[in-house]
This record gives structure tokens, sequence and C-alpha cells, in this order.
């Protein structure tokens, strides 16, 4: 348009001018010229019209002349003046050509710089415009290539949040085109939910010009809701802002895992809280981070986030520095799990047992991430377990005793040991025996254990009343205290502020008074149970019959020195006695001799012993000659006997003649025997009488004040030995019946009388099979569960562990309960007898255990190693064909994705089982250290055939073990015995019912040779060829299930240990495992 | 038209072998589990059979047996598709009737290719 | 074709033809020829849209223009001719047309617009470029640079050849001879020797007449000039129809009745061709090429006048 303008204004200026010079100048010529003739014609006037006809026709002439000159010029002025302005045409030109250019985005331009006046200046500046705008223009587009390629969708808003621009991404995720969403306002991409939440974003925190990430759905074009994380922020131009960028990272895939996540969480939180036991996850700071519903019950609610031992000790400090080891410190140690148990306070400060089962949760490297303890509150079966050992002590402790005193009769011998082993089994620091000076009622320490000559000495000599040992020696009652120095009944006492703390104070009792005092201390605070007050008063009893005893010996020598070589022999008798009663648990084998004994001693011609039981009945335990059965009622408490009478007396009772006495009844057993003189000896300890024994005579006998006393000694060590020995027994039996009871609390326990009537169930057998313990109790065993038809099978496994328990042995089956809601489990029964003291069977324990998770495991555990090869295979085919059908073009989009997410879903289970098999791989690869110790071939092979004995059972097998005594084999004791099992277990498991498997180990120039070979199904050429592969499962394979694994494992241990193995089979006719060792001495 | 019965326990397998040949024009029974499969077989009359050797209950290799007892059926050519590689399951698929064994991971377009050569040469 | 898109164009065309012999009713000077290219190419540059117009006046150029030079053709009288003075125009042209194309090639003009140059200076200026340009396939700046830088040329020449008359105080005939011979445009010889005296007129386009005949050469030479070898020489109808109009025209008398007719026809056909091709000429074209053709052609055409001044001198 400029050069038209430019052109038009040339035409236009050429115009004005000729109008202007044109038309004047004619008008000008033609007035001159006429003028000019009129004026000559006045001069000379024309003489005829032809003379002043060229005058006339002369002035048109010259105009006609001038006119289409003056023209022809200025047309050829316009021409050059257009000829002369081209340079700026040019520019112009040029210039109009660039900025059309620039509009349609073209800005590589370079315009030339034709001339040189202001249009070039201009030129010039136009082009370095051009330049700049180039360089703003790629920077520009660099951006918006970012912006194109990037994978996130991105959108730009403007002040009133209209979509201003988006990436193609954008398009891609949602399905929107950019046309579509110019100019749209962004809550028409949400529902209202979701507008409000982005509302509430942008005016909270955009408007004001805070970024900030949040999570929203957002609509696709196709209306689903597309999880995203969008990250927005304000756009400012200058202080001002104008708009506002928002950045959508797709959350779909974070989604799904957080769901998943989530789930997981679920379950497993389903699964700690229906644990019955208390559950912590700890961290590596001790702290709590989850707990199940059990344990927050236990620890009073809130537990997360406090640590471990505050919650579990009530301690502001780890357990370990008080000398424990913390159960969770030693899993973030070895990283192995770690099982123990724990003493624990509870929250009244009172002491908790706790059984601990720690286990580490590793992160994929195998660093312990955090630990899992699982505690059982075992106090109730901790407490039983001490109480059992408790007694148990004591028992030794006064059959230890009794020994001594049986054994020796030198004062300082009995009183020293004595001293010591009431110290021992108190766990008393110390102590000291104190004897009356009846002449200066005073008392002397003799014998002292814990505390030095020097304090003794300042000690001196109490008197009788003072302090504690006085007191005791006047009141004759034994004194105990936990806290010396806090005892108010103390008030001035030489040692109550010695540091001594837990003191008693025994009365040793003579014949009729007390003649010492025994006394123990702890510096330690220390409880006496009423049983330890029992022992420690029988310690003082039998502790005075011994002084007694030794001072009546010493009396007995002097006066009675001819008599020497008979007490001698009387005494080598007590001792024989003496000792035979100490060593035996069981009495009943022995009392018979004991008796026989005694009658021989004192001639006697009939000696019973009768024990009284709590009703005082006095029934028959033991006699001489025999007579009648033990257990047999000889009195009832309402009878009036010699016995009852001596034992209400507790002294010895000498009768003349039992036939004119009127006041005892004697008993049908022995009253037609004619016998005349008895003497019954009751047996005490402490108050308790425990029973008594008489010596009958035919003809008349009197006792001598020696043979009395010898007599008491006598029943006193009966009655230790017969209150030990039921002690004993009744321990035996119940800790035996808890022990089998608490050991598997969480299993449904039936105990059953020899009847098959049921005596107790516990709580979990009510919660398996939904029967109450009322219900239940009282009922035959296998009538329990007759509620549903499907316990058929149930009732006879149990029918069947029950027999043979019944029959004294132990049987495990596994079948299926169907509970009353209908549930059905996998459990485990298993049967345990429960024996008296006689090996007798008095009732079944049986054990009904929920094995139906394990079973779960195992199944799954064996499948994913049975099929590890077809499962490669089969994701790979998803991988290889669908990729392949992809590349193919074989199928659609839509399709395409579902390919790719199976694709994807194989890949990762591809990975998975990789790992897996890592895992597995691991284990095999040696990593493990062997422990190598000498190993005894014999007793090796002796418990593996323990461990067999079912399944050889079941197969009707033999196993012969052919391996001498002492045959020693350097290994690691749990691998050789790993790889024996998997080959016996292979010849069992690879034959018929009967077969007979070998297994010898022989000694030969090479090393060791272990060869277990059987007769079994053999393996066939071809599959012996692929045994050393992993994974491999010959042709029998098919048949039983199996990891193919094991003879890989096997291969893995002995290369271990330096050996080699070899398998020689034929099929049909057996196979043949040769194991070479190298032979090694031990270090 | 002739019909292929695939049998297999994968699903996906399925569907790949399903859509390969469906876009080949050829037509597909897909059955999940050998059991019960010969009468699906019995019935449909396909030209071609494609079998999954490791399948519960019932495996492919005895399925096929059953098949190549039947006089009625014994005829239809028999495709193992497998994941067990070794070349003695191989001998023991082709002991057992198998017309070709192919082993997984397997290529789609292969396994047409061998489809179409199969049923063309059935036809008559 | 439609009518349409062809009326416009051929009506101004007309207008401008018919302005034109208006104009040159006023007085002799203001030929219709001359003024119509001149309006012509004022009312093109004026016009914003030319495209508009532009079928129809290519259409009236087809028309008038064959029309026009073939009409002329009645005017050509050869019985008063010399042969020396037919071979003296003929020599005058191939200089002027050698000449041109000799200096355009040594300025580096494109040959092309050399052609066209030297055809316009050398045989009738206009209506010889208007010729020449499709047969050698001229684009539209070409012809309108050449007809600008001839028509500039001719108009220099139209003012200045009476004032050279009186200078070198020519002969009649010689002036006649000049004018006719080297003048492109047969409206700027009869200016040009209207304004010497009017019985030149008869004489100076007698020889212009002659000098157009040679249009006839000067198709075929420009053709093999510019490169067309290969294609078939048409020699145009209307070249024919000239010559056999003049011979015609000179060898019976039967024409001598229609005589003013075909004059007055074709006087106003090739103003309406001149119009259309002044209608068509591009301003912007000169502005591209600048004055470098003008410069060529007057050098060229001072060098031809300045040997045939020499020549006469020297005779």
């Amino acid at each position: 348009m400029a050069k038209t303008r430019i052109i038009y204004k040339h035409i236009v200026i050429f115009l004005v001018f000729a109008s202007l010079i044109v038309v004047p100048l004619t008008f000008t010529v033609v007035k001159q010229v006429n003028k000019m003739i009129a004026e000559e014609e006045s001069v000379h006037p024309p003489e005829n019209a032809d003379y002043t006809q060229p005058h006339r026709e002369f002035s048109d002439k010259l105009v006609g002349q001038l006119v289409p000159f003056v023209f022809y010029i200025l047309v050829l002025a316009l021409m050059l003046s257009i000829l002369f302005s081209r340079g700026m045409l040019i520019s112009l030109k040029g210039l109009l050509r660039g900025s059309k250019l620039m509009k349609e985005g073209n800005l590589d331009i370079r315009l030339p710089v034709v001339s040189d006046d202001e249009l070039g200046e201009v030129t010039r500046a136009f082009n370095e415009m051009a330049a700049a705008l180039r360089e703003k223009t790629l920077e520009l587009k660099r951006k918006d290539t970012y912006v194109n390629v990037m994978v996130d969708p991105l959108w730009v808003v403007d002040g009133e949040n209209r979509i201003t621009d988006v990436n193609p991404a954008f398009t891609r995720m949602f399905g929107y085109t950019r046309e579509e969403v110019m100019g749209a306002s962004l809550y028409d991409f949400f529902d209202e939910k979701n507008a409000a939440v982005i509302r509430r974003q942008i005016e909270e925190k955009r408007e004001r010009g805070i970024s900030s990430i949040y999570e929203i759905n957002m609509l696709s074009r196709d209306g689903i809701q597309i999880p995203l994380l969008i990250s927005g922020s304000p756009i400012f131009e200058g202080d001002k802002m104008v708009g506002k960028i928002g950045i959508f990272k797709d959350f779909r895939e974070q989604q799904e895992l957080r769901n998943e996540l989530q789930r997981e969480k679920e379950y497993v939180e389903t699964i700690m809280d229906s644990i019955e036991d208390q559950l912590f996850v700890i961290d590596k700071e001790y702290s709590i981070i989850r707990a199940n519903k059990v344990a927050m019950m236990e620890a009073g609610g809130h537990v997360i986030g406090r640590f471990c031992h505050a919650v579990a000790h009530h301690m502001d400090k780890p357990c370990w520095t008080g000398g424990h080891e913390c159960p969770a410190q030693t899993v973030f140690i070895t990283g192995k799990n770690y099982r123990t148990t724990h003493q624990h306070a509870g929250p009244a400060g009172e002491r908790r047992f706790h059984e601990i089962v720690a286990s580490p949760i590793k992160d994929s490297s195998g660093n312990v991430l955090h630990v899992i303890e699982l505690i059982r509150d075992v106090t109730e079966r901790m407490k039983h377990e001490e109480e059992i050992f408790n007694k148990n002590r004591e028992l030794v402790a006064l059959n230890s005793i009794a020994g001594i005193l049986s054994k020796s009769l030198r004062a300082d011998e009995i009183f020293t040991k004595i001293l010591d082993r009431m110290i021992e089994m108190l766990r008393m620091d110390g102590g000291g025996i104190f004897f009356i000076d009846d002449a200066k009622r005073e008392m002397v320490c003799q014998y002292h254990r814990g505390i030095s000559e020097e304090f003794v000495k300042m000690m001196g000599r109490i008197r009788l009343g003072e302090d504690v040992p006085g007191r005791v020696a006047v009141t004759g009652q034994v004194m105990t205290t936990s806290d010396l120095s806090k005892d108010q009944r103390i008030e001035r006492s030489f040692v109550k502020h010695s540091g001594m703390k837990g003191y008693c104070c025994i009365p040793v009792r003579g014949k009729e008074r007390v003649i010492g005092v025994f006394c123990l201390f702890s510096f330690r605070t220390h409880y006496f149970t009423s049983e330890e007050e029992n022992i420690l008063t029988s310690v003082g009893e039998m502790t005075g019959i011994a002084l007694e005893n030794i001072k009546l010996y010493e009396k007995m020598r002097e006066l009675y020195e001819y008599q020497r070589s008979r007490r001698e022999e009387e005494q080598a008798q007590i001792l024989s006695l003496s000792t035979r009663l100490g060593s035996a648990i069981e009495l009943k084998d022995v009392m018979g001799p004991v008796l026989e004994l005694i009658r021989n001693i004192f001639s006697a011609d009939f000696v019973w012993l009768l024990v009284r039981d709590q009703e005082g009945n006095f029934i028959l335990r033991s006699a001489s000659p025999e007579n009648g059965k033990e257990g047999k009622l000889i009195y009832a408490n309402t009878v009036s006997s010699i016995e009852g009478y001596s034992a209400e007396r507790r002294v010895p009772t000498v009768v003349g003649d039992i036939r004119v006495e009127a006041k005892f009844y004697l008993a049908s057993d022995i009253g037609n025997s004619q016998f005349q003189s008895v003497i019954a000896v009751p047996m005490h300890i402490g108050e308790k009488t425990v029973g008594v024994y008489s010596l009958y005579y035919l003809g008349t006998r009197e006792f001598k004040e020696d043979e009395l006393h010898f007599l008491k000694i006598i029943a006193n060590i009966l009655a230790v030995s017969i209150e030990r020995s039921d002690f004993y027994l009744k321990a035996i039996t119940e800790k035996g019946l808890s022990d089998t009871i608490l050991q598997s609390v969480a299993d449904g326990i039936i105990t059953v009388d020899v009847n098959g009537r049921i005596i107790s169930v516990n709580k979990a057998f009510e919660k398996m099979t939904g029967v109450t313990a009322t219900a239940a109790v009282g009922m035959p065993i296998c009538d329990v569960f007759r509620y549903s038809d499907d316990n058929i099978d149930f009732r006879f496994s149990l029918g069947e562990c029950f027999d043979a328990a019944l029959n004294g042995g132990r049987m495990s089956r596994e079948t299926f309960l169907t509970s009353v809601f209908q549930s059905r489990n996998a459990v485990l029964i298993s049967a345990t007898p429960v024996l008296d003291a006689g090996g007798g069977v008095s009732g079944v324990v049986n054990l009904v255990r929920d094995i139906s998770r394990e079973k779960e495991i195992d199944r799954m555990k064996t499948e994913i190693i049975r099929s590890v090869s077809h499962e490669f295979r089969t994701p790979l085919s998803a991988i290889v064909g669908m990729t392949e059908m992809i590349l193919e073009e074989d199928i659609d989009g839509k399709r395409a994705k579902k390919y790719l997410r199976t694709i994807l879903s194989e890949g990762i289970r591809l990975s998975n089982m990789v790992s897996d098999l890592l895992s597995i791989a691991r284990i095999e690869s040696g990593k493990e250290i062997l422990k190598m110790v000498n190993v005894d071939m014999k007793e090796l092979l002796s418990g593996l055939s323990r461990s067999f004995s079912p399944l050889v059972e079941k197969k009707k097998a033999e196993i012969k073990y052919d391996v001498d005594a002492g045959r020693y084999v350097v290994g690691d004791e749990e691998k050789i015995k790993q790889v024996l099992t998997n080959l016996i277990g292979n010849s069992l498991m690879f034959s018929d019912e009967g077969c007979r498997v070998h297994v010898s180990v022989t000694d030969t120039e090479g090393g060791i040779v272990i060869t277990v070979s059987d007769n079994g199904w053999g393996i066939s050429e071809e599959d012996l060829s692929h045994l050393p592969e992993r994974f491999y499962r010959g042709r029998h394979g098919q048949r039983i299930k199996g990891t193919g694994l094991g003879l890989s494992l096997c291969r893995e241990i002995v290369k271990m240990h330096g050996g080699s193995m070899e398998i020689r089979s034929k099929p049909g006719a057996g196979t043949e495992v040769v194991l070479s060792l190298p032979r090694r001495e031990m270090k | 038209m002739k019909k292929v019965v695939v049998i297999d326990d994968e699903p996906f397998i399925l569907m790949m072998i399903e859509d390969k040949l469906k876009k080949a024009m050829i037509d597909v029974v897909t059955l999940r589990s050998s059991v019960g499969a010969v009468d699906v077989i019995k019935r449909e009359k396909p030209g071609l059979i494609i079998l999954d050797w490791m399948m519960p209950e019932l495996s492919g290799i005895e399925l096929c047996k059953i098949l190549k007892h039947d006089p009625e059926i014994a005829e239809i050519p028999i495709f193992m598709l497998t994941a067990k590689g070794q070349d003695a399951d191989e001998q023991l698929g082709l002991r057992s009737g198998v017309t070709r064994y192919i082993t997984k991971p397997f290529s789609p377009k292969a396994l047409l290719e061998m489809v179409e050569e199969v049923m063309n040469v059935d036809k008559p | 074709m439609k009518i349409e898109d062809h009326i416009a164009g051929f009506c101004v065309v007309l207008v401008i033809a018919a302005l034109a012999y208006f104009l040159s009713t006023f007085h002799a000077s203001f030929d219709a020829l001359v003024i119509s290219i001149i309006v012509g190419m004022l009312a093109g540059n004026m016009i914003g849209s030319r495209d508009y117009f532009e079928r129809g006046t290519e259409t009236a150029l087809t028309i008038f223009l064959p029309l026009g030079i073939a009409l002329y053709g009645s005017q050509l009288v050869l019985d008063e001719l010399r042969w020396g003075q037919l071979l003296a125009i003929f020599l005058v042209s191939s200089a002027l047309f050698g000449l041109t194309l000799l200096i355009a090639g040594i300025f580096g003009i494109e040959k092309k617009v050399a052609v066209l140059l030297a055809s316009g200076l050398s045989v009738c200026g206009a209506s010889a470029i208007a010729v020449i340009s499709p047969l050698i396939g001229a684009k539209r700046e070409d012809t309108s640079v050449a007809v600008i830088s001839v028509m500039m040329l001719g108009l220099t020449g139209m003012i200045f050849y009476p004032i050279l008359s009186d200078a070198l105080s020519l002969t009649h005939g010689e002036f006649n001879f000049l004018a006719g011979a080297t003048l492109p445009m047969l409206g700027q010889v009869k200016v040009a020797a209207l304004n010497v005296c009017p019985e030149c007129l008869a004489g100076a386009e007698k020889i212009k007449l002659i000098r157009m005949s040679f249009l006839f050469f000067l198709v075929t030479a420009s053709l093999f000039y510019s490169g067309k070898e290969g294609r078939r020489v048409n020699i145009p109808w209307f070249v024919i129809v000239f010559i056999l109009l003049a011979v015609g025209v000179n060898l019976s008398g039967a024409f001598a009745h229609v005589k003013e007719y075909f004059r007055e026809t074709s006087n106003f056909c090739l103003s309406a061709a001149l119009a259309a091709i002044g209608f068509s000429v591009d301003f912007d074209s000169i502005i591209e090429q600048g004055i470098l053709p003008l410069g060529v052609i007057s050098f060229s055409w001072g060098v031809v006048v300045l040997l045939m001044y020499l020549i006469r001198n020297l005779f």
C-alpha cells in the first residue's frame, strides 16, 4: 500500500503542477500574445484580414504547442521522480514485506539496507528488532517445546480462573483438546466436592501468591475421575499476579498403591488384633510404632510412640541396662528371631513373666527396620514352675540334711553342714548357731558363716530373752522378719542396725527344752514363705534331735563302753536305712526292706507303718512281714487305737499287753496274732503328724530310754522320707499336668480321664469349637463333637489318638474340625497320656491345634517352588507374546492398554519370582558358616530313626542303621542331619510300602563314607542325568509333591563339608546315594 | 471357516491367542480347564486344538491321550503350548500324539502361521 | 470464460481510449496514442486492485493490438519510397536493436528485458513490446520496465527533436528520417513531426510505418535471440495481414476510399491497445529495475543518433 500511496501522491502532485503550470501559463501566454497582437495591430493596422489571420491563429498555436510540451515534461518529471524515490520505495517495500513475514511468524528476516537515508536507519533498526525478537521467540519456543513435551499435564489460567493454555499432555490425559478448553473455567473440570477443594486452595493460597501441592480428582472427557496431584503456582508480572499455572501429576498409580497399602495394613491389623498375645512393633529408637488391641488393653490404652521398656517395665531406661537381655536389641543386632522369657513389672509393680518372641522386619537389603515382639503372659506358668522349683529345692535340702544327720555323729560337721545347706537353700548371706549355757543363762555363738570373728566377739554373749535369738530361745517359736531394721517387734537388738535385713531365728529343740538357736540372715529383704518356715522348723527339730542324739551318743559311749560293738552295728544299720531312705524317691520299693531292717534291729515280730491322711484315718503304707495291700484303711479316725493315741500325744507309746488293754481297738488284720507288747512311734514333721509305725511282739518287751530314742530318730527319718516322697510325687504329678497344659495354652486342650470323660477343657477349645466348658465337662469325649456330621473324621481321629494315649503312647493326627458355627479348619490332634507315679495312665491330654494357616503356608510354598519353571515361562509368554502383538499392531488402543497392563503385572510377577528364587538360593549359597563339631553318628542316626518312626510306621518300612559306636564325623551336626533326613526321606518317599532302607557309615582310607540305599522305585536314566538341576522333578515328581531342591541342597551341604555325593540308581531296583566326607580332626 | 479350541488355565494366554486368531478370521473357543473339554471338542468339531500341559485336575498330556483314543476326534491335530521346555517333555508330548510342540514363551505370529498351515493342509 | 470477468477491464480500456481520442482533438500535439498510454499508466497505477481489471485489459490487448497493427498496413505507401531509404531505415533499426542488446548484455540486464528494450526502441515502442513479450514469455515486470523506459526515451526525444532539428538545421527529409527511424512510438513520431512542420508528419509517419513492418523480422530475431529456437516459429497473423494490406494498398487503388476509415479504426485500435499496455504497466517494476534500462537504451540511441549525424556530415 505504501507504494501506491506514494505513487498517488506523485500523481496528485503531477496533476496539481500540471493544472497550476499549464492553465495559468496558457492564459498568460494567450493574453500576452493577444495583447501583443492588439498592440502591434494598433501600431500597424492590418492591411487585410489575411494578414490578421496568422496573428489570430498564433496564440492558439502557441498554446497548442506549449500545453502538450509542458504536459509531457511533467509526465517525464513524474517518472523520474518515481525513479529517484526508488530507494525509499524499495526500503519501504522491504519493511512492509518484513512486517508481513513477522506477522506470519517468520522471524528469520534480514532486510537489505538500500538507502543511506533515514529509511536505511529505519531498516537497520528493523533488522535489529527482528533479530532481538527472534532471540526472544526462540527462547519462548524452547520453553514452549518443554511445555509441550512435558509428560505431566499443565494448564495456565488467568485471573478469572479461565484456562488460557494447556499442553499436549493435558489432552493426552484428559482427552480435551486445546481448543475445547481454552477460555473454559477451571471449575468445569471438577465435580462439586473437588471444585470446593480447588476453590479453597485457590482462594486461600493462590490468590495470595502462595504455591501449593494437593491431591484432587479431576474429571476427564469421558467423565472418569482421575486422581491427581496438582502443584499450582501463581504467575507474576512484576508485583501483579496475572494468572496461575497448574501442573498435574498422574496419581492413579499412587492411588492404587495407596489403596493396596491400606488394604494390606488393614489386613495386617486384623491379623494383629486377632492374636491373643500382646504384639508390638518397635523401631530402632525402641519406641512402639504399632500395637495390637490386646497390647493396648494390657498397657491401658495409649502405647503408640512410647518406649517399649516404659510400657513393659514401667522403667525409663531400656531393660538391658539392668542386666537383662533386651529381645529387641538382640534382634536388631543379630537380625534373627529370638525367643526368651523375660521378667517385667506389671502396672501395679508386681512381677510378671512374659515369654517374648521377637522377629525382625527387614528391608530388601536385609537391614532390620523394626522388630515385632509377641509377648505372652506366662506369669502363672512361671509362678507355678517357681513354686515347684522351690519345693523341690526344699526337699533336696531336707533330704541332704537328713543325709548329713544320718551319716555323721560329729557335732561340728553336722552343724556347719546344716548351716551351709540352709544358707544355700534359702539363699541367705550368712548365719550362726547359738547354744544356751544353762548355768549362766546366756547364749554363745559357736558356729557361724558370713560374719567375721570380730563381729562374733563384739556380739559376745547374748542373754536369754534379749535380742532376737534370746527371745526365740525363751519362747521356742520360730521368728522370721523380712526386714530386720524396720521390724517393729524388735526394739533392742545388736543385729538390728548391722545391715542385716532378712532374718530368721529357729529354736533348736532338744528332748524337752530348747537347747540353742539357729539364725540366718540376708543383707537383702527376704520374705520367708510358710513353706520355708516349716522347713526351718523341721530343721530346727532335726538339729535338736541330732544334737540330743550326739549328746546321748556321747553319754552312751561313756556308759555302755561294753556295748560299743553292738551300738556301732546299730548305728551302721541306721546309716544303711537312712541312706536307703535318703536316696530313694520311690519309698514304696524301699519301705518294705526298711521295716524289715527295723524289725530285725528291734527283734520285733511284726512291724507296720501307717500313714495318716488328711481326715485322720490311718492307712497302711507298708508292713513287715507283708500284710495286706498298701493303701488299705486300717483305722478310721473315729476308732481309738494305740497308733492314734501315740500320734495324739506325739510320743512313743508302749503297751505291755495289748490284749488286755481295753481302750485300744486292734485291727482285725493283726487281732488274731496274739501280740502282747506293742510300741507305737509317731512320725512328725513339725506340727504335722505324718503317721505312726508300730512294733508288735508276741511276748512282752520293755524298752529302754536309748531304744526309745533310737526309735524316735528312726521315726523322724521315716517321717521326712515319707513326706518328701509324697511331696515329690505330688509335685511330679502337678508339674507334669500343669506343664502339659501350660505349654499349649493357645491350643485347644481337652483333658480326659481313663474312662473317656472330659475333665476339663480350656478357653482355646471353647473358641475353636464353640462348645462351652460347662457343656463339655463330664461328657464322653467323642460325643462332644456330635453336633456336626462333618466331624465323623475328626471323631475317628480323636478316638484313635485317645486310644493310643490310653495305651501309653503319643499320637498325632491331622484332620478337619467343624465348629458349632460351621467353620471348618485343619487341625492337628495330639494325645498325650498323663502318667501317674506308678507309670499307669491316669488321664489323657488331647491337644487340638489349629493348623489351617500352617497348612495354607505349606501348600503355597510347595506350590510356588513346584511350578517355578512353569511360572517363569508363563509370565514370559505374556511379555513376549503381547509385546509382539502390540508391535504388530494386532490390537487396538484400548485393548493394547489391557495388554500392557497384563505385561506389567506379569513382569512384576516375574521379578517377584526371581527374588523368591534368589532368597532360596541365598540359603543354599553357603554363606552360612558351618559349626564344626564332633558328630556322633550313632547318636545322630538314632535321633533320626526316632523322627522317622511315624513315617516308617505308616509305610511299614524298615530302616537299618549300620554304624559302629563312637564313629565320629567332624561337621555341622544340623546340616548333616538335614542331608540324611533328606536322603532317607527320599528313600521312603519314592518307594512302595514295606520298603527297606539301609544307612551305613564306614571309615575308609579316603574318609568317612555314608551310604543311604533303598529298594524303592529307583530313578530312570533320563531323570538321573537331570538330578543336579535345581527345580528338576523327575518322573515320580508328578506323583509326589516336592521342591526339586532337596538333592541340590544336599549336594551343596556336602560340598561345603569338602565332600562329594554320588547317586547310583536303576529303575525298579532302588537307589544308592554315597556321601564321602573327608576325615579331619577336631581342633 | 474352521474352529480352534484353546485350553489353558492362564486367562491372558487365552486372550492373546483368541485375539490373534480372531484377527485372522479363525473362530476360537476358549476353555479354562481341561475338565469337560472332551465334550466341548465333540460338540464344536474344531479343526485344531491348542492345549496347555500343566493344568490342575487333568493335565494336557492326559487329555491328549484321551482325545487320541477317541476315534471320533482322534484325527483333530493338537498343538501343545506349554511351559515345559525340556526335550524329554517334548518327546513325551510328541509320543502322545501332539502335532506341534510349542514352548512358552511363544510368538503369537508364529503360532498363527502354524495354525494356518495346519488348517490349510487339512482342508479338502 | 465469463464475460463479467472481462467487461470491467475492457470498459476501462475503451474509456481511456475514448478520453485520449477526445483529448487529441484539442491539439495535434495531444496524440491519441501517446495520451492513451500515459493515461493508461496513470490510471493503472492509481487503481488499488488492478487484478479486477486485469483480464479485461488483457483481452482488449489481444483484440486491439493485432487489429491496429494489421490495419495500419493500409497506411504504408511504398511507391514514393526508394530502396536506399528502405535500407537506411533497416540499418538504423538493426543498429539500434543490436547495440541495445550488446550494451544491455554488458550491463548485465536480463536477456528477455534486453530483447524487449531493443525491440521497443528499434521497431515501434510499446506495441512491439506488447507483441514480443508473450512470444518470448517475458514476465510482466520485464514488459513494464521496457515500456516505461522506452516511453520515457520517446517522450524526451519527442520534446527535443524539434529543437535538435533547428539546432542542426536539418532538412525536412533528414528530420523525417531521424524521427521516423529513431523515435520508438508512432504517436511520438507524429507529435515531433507535427511540431517541426505539418508536412513532415506524413513523411515521418511513412518511415515509421516502414519500420513497423520490420516487426516481421523482429519477431523472428527476438525468438531466436531469446533462445526459443526449439519452438516452431509462428509468425503472427497480423504481421502477415499488415504486409498484405500494405502490398494491397500499394498495388491497387481498391483500398483508396476505405483507407481513411482504416486509418481511424487502426488509430483507435492502437490507442486502445496502448491504453491496455499502459494500464498493465506497473511502476513497481522500474522501482525494481531502476534507471539502468533507460540508461542503456538512451546510450544506444545516443550512439546511433551520433553515428547518423556523423554519416550525414561525412557525406
